[in-house]
């Protein structure tokens, strides 16, 4: 079981207890999960975190990956949102589930405070009933539970932004001053950002203390033309200054482990966490250039994720954040582009 | 258009042909072609792709179907002739997106049958055909090629909801579809002349067969080129490679050539999303049980294994499994199309029985896989494009 966790999420790192815990938990996946022992049958421990084994983000697309141990009690599957069709699944158990949502709670406590407040999430509470099964939205949603006073859904339906239950944020902002909002990036600017709020709302919602979380995603929203700057704004107008949007980067295969964007722009790295820059080509680790971005956890059981190669990229940002958190930070810079596919078949 | 009548004889009958022009001119006109070609390469193509084209320009490859159809050039004698054969009338024909030669091969091809031809592209990436027949109009000499280029081809780019492949279907004697089963069952559907003829060339798949006896450098040469072109995306291309006769350690050897000889056949950097790709792919493939590798720069996955275990699928991994002859002929798709063999000594009788039994439409060295021609997924579509008129004098 991972002793970083419970140390401060951005305090003084602690590299060789990082290593001997991912060390630990690979042996655990090695046993565990005949599939990962096969995509690495001569591992052994290693001396350095870019020695650490990966499985590709792809791969959870195409297996349903398990780690099996006395102590590991399955649960649901939670999957991604995908754009080509298919999704990732991940298997969750619950002796993980406790440290991500640790983990997540820590992390979201460093942007947005750890003061209790009612959270807004605009989704709809028919996503959390799907039984066996949760999207990677609902996760993040969930993931501000522990920084909740209450949890209110505020969308019918999670794919439509005008299904908004007017009268119910309308009641949240008549009693409170200081409220939590998540969504989804691009649900979160057509139902808040775009600001068609009926007056009501419009009158109540002046001056409030809101702290914005969202996650998802810019392509939508770049071929609309919202660039970040304008997204921000629009959220913030007419709010006390006091307010926020922090804009988190994760994914459903690091479950637990989120990135958001610091005030200095950098995305910081959890202690019981790592992030290493490889070249696609030689897959060697690099220091200080663009790459392909490796994401590594040490509170992951119940399957292999704990330990993933992205399809982002982007790379380490040297020396001290001015922002004051500490340890390790990076640069996200999109994703692997796609290639132009040269043949007749359907591939 | 003026008409020449030509005459050919086959197996001692004399066919006479009337096209809009004598075919040995417009077959000497492309050929004439060639000596720009050489020093010419449009951007758009790859030096591998023009290096084709100008191979397929050579006589002897222009003269097959024509000779396959017709015959040899003859005089005319009346008493043998038995046929008069003439262009059916217009041909609309459907390209695909992203088959980059085949819009150029079609079009000489169709060219020499004296039909008009109205040419779909598709919508979408590079339109090669464009191209080509714009530089071959810039630079063949004034005559009957050019004439007919000219006057007689059309070729238009529009996606699949504009209406004029409605009145492509319509107006066309004969109509080619190259694309998927679902745009095949969709042109079929569209109003066309009665007695018209369709002729459809839908999703297939190829697989290579061959002996491990005949495995020697320049068949892996060969297999590893004939791969790498368009991985698993070519419907010529080959999906695996299947060892007759061999074992285990068979798939295992050669996959480890292939591995060893890639990086001295390919150069080229893959992209960062193929060579992305393909670390995910020989992961999938290895937690199913392959013995897979990744060849230098992650240019591909190619993996050893049983053809009775769990396929993984990514444009460029090929896999290599080992199989009896019945075998390999049971597993093979229902879409098969072309079995690219490399044999020492093959069986020749037991391998024609058994193609017989399978739905194989090519039966063809390794190296020629790719090879397009006048007759393709078991038409003879080249003489489709003529009517036949029984004569007896």
């Amino acid at each position: 079981m991972s002793q970083l966790i419970s140390r401060s999420v951005y305090g003084e790192r602690d590299d060789a207890l990082f290593l001997e815990e991912m060390n630990d938990i690979t042996l655990h996946h090695i046993e565990g999960c005949k599939e990962f022992a096969r995509m690495w049958p001569n591992w052994q421990r290693a001396d350095k975190i870019e020695d650490l084994p990966f499985v590709h983000v792809g791969v959870f697309k195409h297996l349903e990956l398990k780690t099996e141990s006395g102590d590991i009690k399955h649960k649901r599957v939670a999957h991604s949102s995908s754009t080509s069709g298919i999704s990732s699944q991940i298997v969750l158990d619950e002796q993980s589930s406790k440290l991500q949502s640790e983990s997540t709670t820590k992390i979201l406590a460093s942007f947005v405070g750890e003061k209790k407040r009612p959270l807004l999430i605009l989704d709809s509470v028919k996503s959390l009933r799907r039984r066996g099964e949760f999207s990677a939205r609902v996760a993040a949603a969930m993931a501000l539970r522990p920084l909740s006073s209450d949890i209110q859904f505020l969308l019918e339906d999670s794919e439509d932004p005008e299904s908004m239950k007017w009268d119910r944020l309308a009641e949240m902002l008549s009693n409170h001053d200081e409220l939590l909002v998540y969504g989804f990036s691009w649900i979160l600017w057509l139902a808040w950002g775009k600001k068609i709020f009926p007056d009501e709302v419009k009158s109540i919602l002046r001056g409030k203390k809101i702290h914005f979380v969202h996650s998802g995603g810019w392509k939508k929203l770049e071929s609309i033309k919202v660039s970040r700057e304008k997204f921000d704004s629009a959220l913030l107008d007419d709010l006390d200054y006091t307010s926020k949007v922090v804009d988190f980067y994760g994914l459903v295969e690091q479950l637990g482990i989120i990135y958001p964007l610091c005030e200095d722009g950098a995305r910081h790295v959890p202690i019981w966490a790592d992030v290493i820059v490889r070249d696609t080509y030689t897959l060697e680790s690099l220091e200080g250039k663009i790459g392909q971005l490796q994401l590594l956890n040490s509170i992951t059981y119940g399957a292999p994720y704990h330990s993933v190669l992205t399809e982002d990229i982007g790379r380490i940002l040297p020396g001290e954040c001015p922002c004051g958190r500490s340890g390790r930070c990076f640069e996200l810079l999109g994703r692997i582009p796609k290639s132009e596919i040269r043949g007749c078949a359907n591939v | 258009m003026s008409e020449y009548l030509q005459f050919f004889q086959l197996n001692g009958q004399v066919t006479a042909v009337v096209l809009p022009f004598e075919v040995e001119r417009v077959i000497q006109d492309w050929y004439s072609l060639r000596k720009v070609m050489i020093k010419d390469v449009p951007a758009e193509f790859t030096r591998d792709e023009w290096a084709y084209l100008i191979s397929f320009l050579d006589t002897e490859n222009l003269y097959e179907p024509i000779k396959r159809t017709f015959g040899d050039m003859a005089t005319f004698t009346s008493n043998s002739i038995g046929f008069l054969l003439k262009p059916r009338g217009n041909i609309a024909l459907w390209l695909p997106g992203n088959v980059s030669l085949l819009g150029p091969l079609m079009m000489i091809l169709l060219s020499l049958s004296g039909n008009p031809i109205r040419m779909k592209a598709s919508s979408q990436g590079e339109n090669l055909t464009s191209v080509f027949l714009n530089f071959a109009l810039r630079n063949l000499h004034d005559g009957m090629l050019k004439t007919f280029l000219e006057s007689s081809v059309i070729l238009e780019s529009f996606d699949r909801t504009d209406p004029r492949n409605q009145e492509m279907a319509a107006t066309a004697d004969i109509r080619i579809v190259f694309g998927s089963n679902q745009t095949a069952i969709a042109i079929d559907s569209m109003t066309h002349p009665i007695g018209s003829v369709g002729i459809y060339f839908i999703d297939k798949q190829s697989e290579a067969w061959v002996e491990k006896e005949a495995l020697d450098d320049q068949a892996i040469e060969s297999l590893i080129k004939i791969f790498a072109i368009y991985g698993q995306a070519g419907c010529t291309s080959p999906r695996k490679v299947v060892i007759i006769g061999g074992n285990k350690i068979d798939t295992v050897e050669l996959k480890d050539k292939i591995v060893r000889v890639w990086p001295r056949i390919i150069t080229r950097i893959p992209s960062q999303y193929i060579a992305s790709s393909n670390i995910m792919a020989c992961q999938w493939a290895s937690a199913l049980g392959w013995e897979a590798e990744l060849t230098e720069m992650n240019g591909a996955v190619i993996a050893a294994g049983s053809n009775k275990m769990q396929i993984f699928t990514s444009l460029m991994s090929l896999p290599i499994v080992w199989a009896n002859l019945e075998e390999a002929a049971n597993s093979l798709p229902g879409n098969i199309q072309t079995i690219g063999h490399t044999f020492k000594n093959p069986e020749i009788t037991s391998v024609l029985t058994t193609l017989a039994g399978t739905k194989t439409k090519r039966f063809v060295p390794v190296s020629l896989m790719h090879h397009f021609g006048h007759v393709w997924d078991g038409y003879a579509f080249w003489r489709q494009l003529f009517e036949e008129v029984e004569v007896r004098l």
